[in-house]
């Protein structure tokens, strides 16, 4: 009898156990690209250990935690992102009796995106095209510029959207207030990745015994504060300021032709002899538009690392490597099949100008610097009305 | 004897911290879910009653041939009234409710509106629906015939998460689901429909208050099946008509 109440308690301790042991999440430092400074710079020397926790002693006082999360606030004018959002979406997910709820990007994002914004969450693996990761600071479907952060109005679309053909659901189901908490939260995931990836690129300068971040008072001649200032001026105000920038450089969109919806058609040939001759379309998209012209590209994701620490794509055991470290499996980016008519960053006149005027950002899809706004629209009627060839067979408007 | 009791006490503690109420059936914003709502009670009613006498046949068994009580209980192998019994009875329960919905279920899944067909009368395959629901991993997406009518045409409307519907108007929808089973679920009107990939099929029914309710998914689709949610809003006519036309021009941008 004895014995069998051992047996009970015992399995029910371990069931306790269990369930309450999960580790604390925290920010994982960016394998990857550490992986790829170090084979670039320092011919695969591993990069010093006392270097990666003086970096991440600085990510933590400037960003904190995934349960506490901070942000530099004073360091600029305008407001990036506010607070009071960035708590409501970091943290586990929880209630409490006034009815506040946090935790949201744990709850909706962590999964495929990752605790860190890495793209790598534990169902990353699983789709196609990957989760993005926000790290590197591109983003594909915006209204500004290549090499710009998108704008608030942007994320916020993405997340009332979603984006067709992708993995990534329309979030409708969460009030205004909690997609703008997580759209808050991930530009300060971009925003510390793309300082965490900054701060690596300066290790990869430094001499193996230097510190990029000297404690209080141990090297003589180097003061903390002097070094501090630096890496706030190189690394830091750089990449925010970027994100304060980024609604003055959004691209103006010159006045759609009336009534486009219906008289597109007419600008459909013109689109098509610039699809094949002067815009080049056909090169990646194909003839047909079914996406598969040049099809032989990765997208910069995949290049940031397979390219510049000169991987061979052939070769498994190289590739292996960075999979170790956590790098997705590389695969080919495929230019869209445009017959589908499904357009992921949204399929309205005004999407496709900007897709085609602006270009892609993190893909072969550059932007159309030789062409004229005419051309654009003309583009944009012929990629639009390529798929409705049966409908042009049944009944006209 | 502590384990029921104490167990008891849990269930009603926790019905006193969070009321009970609200867990029901939520308001009703159709007409003639009166009788649907009878069938589940009915159902529940039918259930319940023999959920009560098997715990309470249970709870005494377990009290009176407990080791510490004298006597001893006998066992019995194969009966064939036993068995003729709990064969027939629940056989019959069935074969009543069978009949006694059959009215409702020729109301509900049957008769489709045929203002649903404004071309043929009644051929399936040529029925317009108001909207077509786009089920996929992990959200719903409403898409309407634009101008012309017609779906699959430049002018469609699509709209990711929300359906908008006029009020008090025969409504069908063309369920479509782009990957896995889905089911469309709105409990305020007590409907619902398994979406299976390649079998189109339609649904029917008319609201009768405007507001907003929850669409959900009810059939297990994967990770994020918990929060397929969509809303559904109820509009007048005049609204219903001013939003399509708001739609339709965004397309214009």
């Amino acid at each position: 009898m004895a014995f069998r109440k051992m047996k009970v308690i015992t399995v029910a301790f371990l069931v306790v156990m269990a369930a309450g042991c999960s580790p604390e999440p925290e920010f994982r430092i960016n394998a990857v690209h550490k992986l790829t400074i170090e084979k670039e710079f320092l011919d695969g020397k591993p990069v010093s250990q006392d270097q990666i926790s003086q970096m991440g002693n600085a990510l933590t006082a400037l960003f904190g935690t995934p349960e506490q999360p901070a942000f530099p606030v004073h360091l600029t004018d305008e407001p990036i992102v506010s607070l009071d959002n960035l708590f409501m979406a970091s943290g586990a997910v929880a209630s409490d009796r006034l009815g506040l709820h946090r935790g949201l990007y744990r709850e909706h994002c962590a999964h495929c995106h990752g605790i860190s914004g890495d793209g790598a969450g534990p169902t990353a693996s699983f789709l196609n095209p990957y989760p993005r990761d926000f790290r590197l600071g591109k983003f594909k479907f915006k209204s500004t510029g290549l090499s710009q952060p998108p704008t608030d109005d942007d994320l916020q679309r993405i997340l009332q959207e979603g984006i067709p053909g992708t993995a990534m659901p329309s979030f409708r189901l969460l009030d205004e207030a909690e997609i703008d908490a997580l759209v808050d939260y991930v530009k300060f995931l971009s925003i510390r990745g793309k300082v965490e990836i900054e701060l690596l690129e300066e290790i990869a300068q430094l001499d193996e015994g230097d510190a990029l971040l000297a404690s209080k008072g141990t090297v003589p001649g180097k003061e903390f504060e002097d070094q501090f200032d630096l890496m706030m001026e190189e690394v830091v105000l750089p990449t925010l300021e970027k994100w304060t920038e980024r609604e003055k450089n959004v691209t103006d969109v010159p006045e759609i032709p009336k009534d486009f919806l219906f008289t597109r058609q007419q600008l459909a040939p013109l689109g098509a002899r610039l699809f094949f001759g002067k815009a080049n379309c056909a090169q990646c998209h194909g003839a047909t538009g079914l996406g598969d012209g040049q099809t032989q590209n990765y997208d910069e994701w995949t290049n940031e690392w397979l390219k510049r620490a000169k991987v061979d794509e052939n070769n498994p055991a190289e590739i292996a490597e960075f999979l170790g470290v956590g790098a997705m499996k590389p695969r080919k980016s495929r230019p869209r099949n445009l017959a589908l008519r499904v357009f992921r960053g949204g399929s309205t006149h005004t999407d496709l100008y900007r897709r085609i005027a602006n270009g892609i950002e993190g893909t072969t899809m550059p932007n159309a610097k030789a062409l004229q706004p005419d051309e654009i629209w003309a583009l944009v009627a012929y990629v639009l009305e390529m798929g409705l060839i049966d409908e042009h067979a049944g009944h006209e408007h | 004897m502590a384990v029921p009791v104490l167990g008891t006490a849990i269930v009603f503690g926790a019905a006193m911290e969070n009321p009970i109420a609200g867990y029901w059936l939520p308001e009703s914003i159709g007409p003639r879910t009166e009788s649907i709502d009878g069938l589940i009670n009915l159902v529940h009613l039918i259930l319940g009653g023999v959920f009560l006498v098997t715990g309470l046949v249970l709870t005494f068994s377990l009290w009176r041939f407990s080791a510490d009580r004298p006597g001893k209980a006998s066992t019995r192998c194969g009966s064939l009234l036993l068995e003729l019994l709990w064969t027939l009875i629940p056989t019959a329960v069935l074969g009543w409710l069978v009949f006694y919905q059959a009215t409702l279920w020729d109301e509900n899944k049957v008769n489709i509106p045929l203002s649903a067909f404004p071309d043929s009368e009644g051929d399936y395959a040529s029925a317009l629906p108001t909207a077509r629901v786009v089920a996929r991993q992990f959200e719903w997406t409403f898409v309407y015939p634009g101008a012309d009518g017609q779906f699959d045409t430049r002018d469609d409307i699509f709209s990711p998460g929300l359906l908008v519907l006029p009020e008090g108007t025969d409504i069908v929808l063309e369920l479509v689901s782009e990957d896995v089973i889905h089911s469309f679920a709105v409990n305020a009107l007590r409907l619902k429909q398994d979406i299976v990939p390649s079998l189109n099929s339609l649904i029917w029914f008319k609201v009768t208050r405007n507001g907003e309710c929850e669409i959900n998914c009810t059939e297990l689709c994967g990770w994020g099946h918990y929060r397929m949610i969509a809303t559904m809003r109820v509009v007048t006519n005049t609204d219903y008509a001013a939003w399509k036309k708001l739609q339709m021009d965004k397309l214009q941008r």
